[in-house]
């Protein structure tokens, strides 16, 4: 069904070209600064990307886009490599460049270049002449023109709210109150949003400066300046209706009489008949309001079925016209004269009645006589690619989670071939033993015969087999490490198709920076920096929106303008820098501005005045915390309704996405000198180099921009402050903890027990420093980590886990986690305050008793019997006693008892620790004075553990 | 698609409606009975509105036989080479690598507060997702999926359960596991 053989290329043509602009684009807004400014040959890289792209729409037909690259290419001519462009030059080159990337995307969506509806308004601010036949005949089936096949239905919406506009303007004498400003606002704002949708520029860029005009001060020359806005952009509306005149197959002409005639041929959309009914739905719902027994109701009614009456007649005659639409022109007139009141008022309100049972007829034979929507088309979408710094090849992700996973099991195989080949190495080396056994054998031998043939023969074998091991042990060797490289560079390939770097935001920030700045009167630069950070594509896709949310924050309430700038001693333009950091599993996006920082007086007014703070709460609370509810929904400081949304929309939005992914956002400001917002978000879906450690026989890792160095300690490294081993690096002392006992790992005791090193690893973040001991530092991997979900929500030190380069599945830690679970750890050693007292007259079970505890952090003290017990306990503080039953001499029901009689031990709990577990044997012992009873076939970590901890927490 | 993805645009457009809709609503009276309606459909018994027929993947865990619905499930693999997440609660028996990553495998038994049977061994592990994320629940045996009509289905015991088949099999309900 391919229309155009050459339908195969276009892709790879996007690809390119597409790459081609945003290379030209980033050009473009440089050679703004000056030549020193800025690196050389920008002028000659934008100028070859223009042509190419030309030459290459050219050879593929796309003549639309050849005209305009061509445009583009001429307005340049001239201008040598260090000429300087003005501004309003790279505005114009700007425009076009948008025009081009609207094409690009229609033809991704196999329409070939379809004109978008800016194409004019670009080549005419290029000085070039709209082409004859507009529409490219490359594979475009009629009637698809994307964007202005919608215009009929923003139609209506644009030309009521200029007219609604002008009537006020027209209107109004005094300034307008707070509410009438607001619907103006509105009004502006739709017919920008409306230009935006049509990617019609011209529109768009006139409702931002009505937006403008509406948000100065309103002074004497605001009101003919609207009018004379509104005017322009009229002539905006009616230039787009000959335009699509042009573009929409004409209708053949009317047979005089015959009005469903004129109503047939256009291929009106279902959504116009749907929308038009809406819009009759609620007419009528209106009109039944008008009989409201409340007379000072009225005239709000009667204007609202006058706005619909309007709004259904720019709907009804821009699609249909004929009947319907001269029907729906004498509603409108009817509903004008609403207002008159007396006769005429209520006789046309009459023939509003009969005009609306009509008008629903006539909609109904219009759409019963349209023809049906032509053969399916290809959906438009105008959207479909928002950033030009997006992907330059699509891959599905299906495919890329294929690949890991290929990917994976090659390396779990090659694995085990590591471990066969070891074997055969082994082998090999057997069989060069039993070669030399041989040997000797032949030579003892030889003392008593000089032939033995056999034993030669043998000899022989053994000897080949050993040198024949060797050769095939090598070559397998040698091609194991071969692939064992390419695997590597297999997996950091894949992990560079599954991330991009944060540049890639780069161009889409600038631009949108530029043009906000440009629609608030401001100007303003953008620094990136870390934009060789490599982010998940996930994450750089999502983050999009919420970034440029806060941009467009920044510039529209951070910077101060540029009069209020250069007063106060800072330069016109504005600075914004966006940092990107990795921060162990996370990623950070910070935004500053050099703006005047927010104020918090106006905070406090606001959360006041939206009654979302009473007076007494709000004083309460701390400057940082008033700083914070900006993220509150639905507040927005902004005097007016004036951002980028112009909906009231703030950055609780902002905020709600931080949180839904598990990040945060945060802000920070210095009076005058600007404003801090910290976008911080895990990165448990991004790439990690990880440091892998081994302890015991568990391996783990940490996320290696966390850890500072290796470290061997030694015995002479090693002190306690405050209960608090510390270890000493260069010239300081670190907290010291070794990660079994952190993480209750089984481990193995310290090495420094026999007299060894301690391998240790040094961890920072901005909790703090730790230094954590591992049993072996194996490898530095490059992993992808996955979150663990909502289930370990609650265990903060595991960043996620990621699986090894042979397959096997590791938890990743969290280093600023772990470093505060250490210092939290030490805190609730330190309040546990005295040791703990165990008796127990086998060495087993007092041996895991003490393992347990020691794990947990607790000081421990043991004693064999009851009397060695109780003469400790006379001597020492213990915080608590844990107790066999059984033992002889003095038995743990005696000790118990004894402890129980004296004063002095009244607060020390007891546990009762025995084989036993009737109901007698638990009485007794209960009775003898303990607060708890274990049972040893149960001690099983948690439960002692849980035990003891309760108890020292009821005793203290 | 993309986790915690935000439309915005789409958001805009609901503030939008929403903010249309409050400013076409005329009377509190009216406002007050839309809302009343609203939440006395929301606090209906959730079975109530899960009585259709219903596709199980049936298992075993401490003598309980318990099931999935099939459209929770995404594998079944089995349980080996587990790895030991330190200090994970303890309803968490691990992590373990699956085709689509690395997931969280849950102890049924302890999130359930089941009896611990010994010699009962988990041997395989049924990946399910919830939302937008996965994880796994280790399991002694599985026994194939099972349907049940509306009329075999009777009223689930209460959280984490989505309904009970009148063969007494519990079928769980996955998004509330763990959610305390």
């Amino acid at each position: 069904m391919s229309p155009d053989p050459l339908q195969q290329i276009w892709p790879i043509f996007t690809a390119e070209t597409r790459e081609q602009l945003q290379a030209a684009g980033a050009c473009l807004l440089a050679l703004e600064r000056a030549p020193g400014d800025r690196p050389p040959g920008l002028m000659e890289t934008l100028k070859r990307a223009l042509h190419s792209a030309k030459g290459g729409a050219g050879s593929l037909g796309f003549s639309n886009f050849e005209q305009l690259a061509h445009a583009l290419e001429t307005a340049l001519v001239g201008h040598a490599a260090d000429a300087v462009l003005p501004r309003e030059l790279v505005d114009r080159l700007l425009g076009g460049f948008s025009a081009l990337e609207a094409m690009l995307r229609t033809i991704d969506a196999g329409v070939g270049d379809t004109a978008p509806a800016d194409y004019a308004a670009a080549l005419a601010a290029l000085g070039h002449e709209v082409p004859v036949s507009t529409p490219s005949l490359v594979g475009v089936p009629p009637g698809e023109h994307l964007s202005l096949e919608l215009w009929p239905i923003f139609r209506t919406d644009v030309c009521d709210s200029l007219t609604l506009l002008a009537d006020s303007a027209r209107a109004r004498k005094d300034v307008p109150g707070e509410v009438e400003l607001k619907r103006l606002f509105e009004l502006a704002n739709a017919v920008e949003q409306s230009g935006a949708t049509l990617g019609l520029t011209a529109l768009e860029r006139g409702g931002a400066e009505l937006r403008g005009l509406l948000e100065a001060p309103w002074t004497r020359e605001t009101e003919p300046a609207l009018t004379a806005l509104v005017h322009r952009l009229e002539k905006v509306v009616a230039d787009t209706d000959e335009r699509v005149e042009a573009l929409l197959p004409t209708a053949p002409a009317a047979t005089p009489g015959d009005r469903a005639a004129i109503e047939a041929p256009r291929a009106v959309p279902e959504a116009f008949f749907a929308e038009a009914r809406g819009l009759l739905t609620d007419l009528e719902g209106a009109m039944g309001r008008l009989l409201t027994p409340h007379p000072e109701q009225r005239a709000a009614v009667e204007e609202e079925v006058r706005q619909r009456a309007h709004r259904l007649k720019g709907t009804v005659g821009a699609v249909l016209g004929g009947a319907a639409g001269e029907l729906a022109v004498e509603l409108h007139g009817a509903a004008r004269a609403l207002g008159a009141g007396g006769v005429e008022g209520a006789m046309a309100s009459a023939s509003l009645a009969r005009l609306l049972v009509a008008l629903g007829q006539a909609l109904d034979a219009a759409r019963a006589s349209a023809p049906p929507p032509s053969a399916p088309r290809p959906e438009p979408k105008p959207t479909a690619s928002p950033g030009v710094a997006d992907t330059v090849v699509r891959v599905s992700r299906n495919a890329l989670e294929a690949l890991t996973d290929v990917l994976d099991r090659t390396a779990m195989a090659r694995a085990r071939r590591a471990a066969q080949l070891r074997h055969l190495l082994e082998l090999r080396g057997q069989a060069r033993e039993a070669s030399l056994w041989a040997e000797r054998a032949r030579s003892e031998l030889r003392a008593v015969t000089a032939a033995a043939p056999h034993l030669d023969g043998a000899r022989a074998r053994l000897r080949e087999l050993s040198t024949g091991l060797k050769r095939v042990s090598t070559a397998l060797w040698r091609d194991l490490e071969t692939e064992q490289i390419q695997g590597a560079q297999l997996k950091e390939t894949l992990r560079e198709l599954r991330t991009v770097p944060a540049q890639a935001l780069g161009e889409l920030l600038r631009r949108t920076a530029r043009e906000t700045a440009g629609r608030v009167g401001k100007s303003v630069r953008l620094e990136l920096l870390g934009g060789e950070v490599r982010l998940d594509r996930r994450i750089v896709d999502s983050v999009r929106d919420p970034l440029l949310h806060l941009l467009r924050n920044a510039i529209d309430h951070g910077l101060e303008a540029p009069q209020t700038r250069l007063q106060q001693g800072k330069p016109a333009e504005g600075c914004l820098v966006l940092r990107v950091e990795e921060r162990g599993g996370r990623v950070c996006f910070s935004l500053a501005d050099d703006g005047a920082g927010l104020d918090l007086e106006r905070i406090r007014e606001r959360a006041l005045s939206r009654a979302l703070y009473d007076e007494r709460a709000l004083a309460a609370l701390s400057d940082a915390e008033v700083a914070r509810l900006i993220f509150l929904p639905g507040f927005s400081t902004a005097r007016a309704v004036t951002e980028l949304s112009g909906r009231g929309v703030g950055l609780d939005v902002v905020d709600a996405f931080a949180k839904a992914i598990g990040g945060s956002v945060s802000v920070t400001f210095e009076r005058g000198l600007g404003t801090t917002f910290v976008l911080d978000l895990p990165r448990a879906l991004g790439a990690l180099l990880g440091l892998v450690v081994r302890v015991g026989t568990q391996r783990l890792v940490f996320p290696n921009d966390a850890v500072g160095r290796l470290l061997r300690l030694r015995h002479r490294d090693f002190s306690v402050v405050d209960g608090r081993p510390m270890a000493l690096v260069g010239q300081s002392r670190v907290p010291f903890v070794s990660l079994a006992r952190l993480l209750e790992l089984p481990g193995a005791r310290l090495p420094l027990e026999e007299g060894r090193p301690v391998q240790a690893v040094l961890l920072s973040a901005p909790e703090g420093t730790l230094a954590v001991g591992v049993d072996e530092v194996l490898d530095h991997q490059e992993l992808l980590v996955h979150a663990l979900g909502r289930h370990l929500r609650e265990s903060r030190h595991l960043a996620g886990a990621a699986q090894l380069n042979d397959g096997t599945v590791v938890p990743v830690l969290h280093a600023g986690e772990l470093i505060a679970l250490a210092t939290s750890q030490a805190t609730t050693r330190r309040a546990n305050g005295a040791p703990i007292l165990v008796v127990d007259d086998a060495l087993s079970s007092r041996a895991v008793v003490r393992h347990l505890l020691e794990l947990a952090g607790f000081e421990v003290w043991e004693a064999a019997e009851g009397e060695e017990a109780w003469g400790l306990l006379v001597a020492h503080p213990f915080s608590l006693l844990i107790t066999d039953l059984q033992m002889p001499g003095l038995d743990g029901l005696g000790l118990m008892r004894r402890v129980r009689a004296d004063a002095r031990f009244a607060q020390l709990p007891m546990v009762a620790l025995t084989a036993q577990d009737t109901a007698e044997d638990r009485a007794v012992g209960l009775e003898a004075g303990a607060d708890a009873y274990l049972v040893k076939r149960d001690l099983e970590r948690g439960a002692l553990l849980e035990r003891v901890r309760q108890l020292l927490v009821v005793s203290e | 698609m993309s986790v915690g993805r935000v439309d915005f645009a789409r958001l805009y457009e609901r503030l939008a409606e929403a903010e249309q809709a409050l400013a076409n609503e005329d009377s509190p009276a009216r406002r007050e009975a839309v809302l009343s309606a609203r939440a006395q459909a929301l606090a209906r018994p959730r079975a109530e509105a899960a009585q259709l027929s219903l596709t199980v993947m049936a298992f075993t865990v401490a003598a309980r036989r318990l099931a999935v619905p099939f459209s929770v499930l995404e594998q079944v693999v089995e349980c080996r080479q587990l790895c030991a997440l330190p200090r994970a609660p303890r309803g968490v028996l691990g992590a373990l690598a699956v085709r689509t990553g690395v997931v969280p495998v849950l102890d049924l038994r302890v999130m359930l507060a089941l009896p611990e049977l010994p010699l009962a061994d988990l041997q395989f592990v049924l990946v399910v997702s919830a939302g937008d994320e996965r994880f796994g629940l280790a399991v002694e045996e599985t026994h194939g999926a099972m349907g049940f009509e509306a009329h075999q289905l009777l009223p689930p015991p209460g959280p984490p359960f989505r309904a009970a088949t009148t063969g007494g099999v519990l079928v769980l309900d996955v998004d509330r596991l763990g959610a305390a």
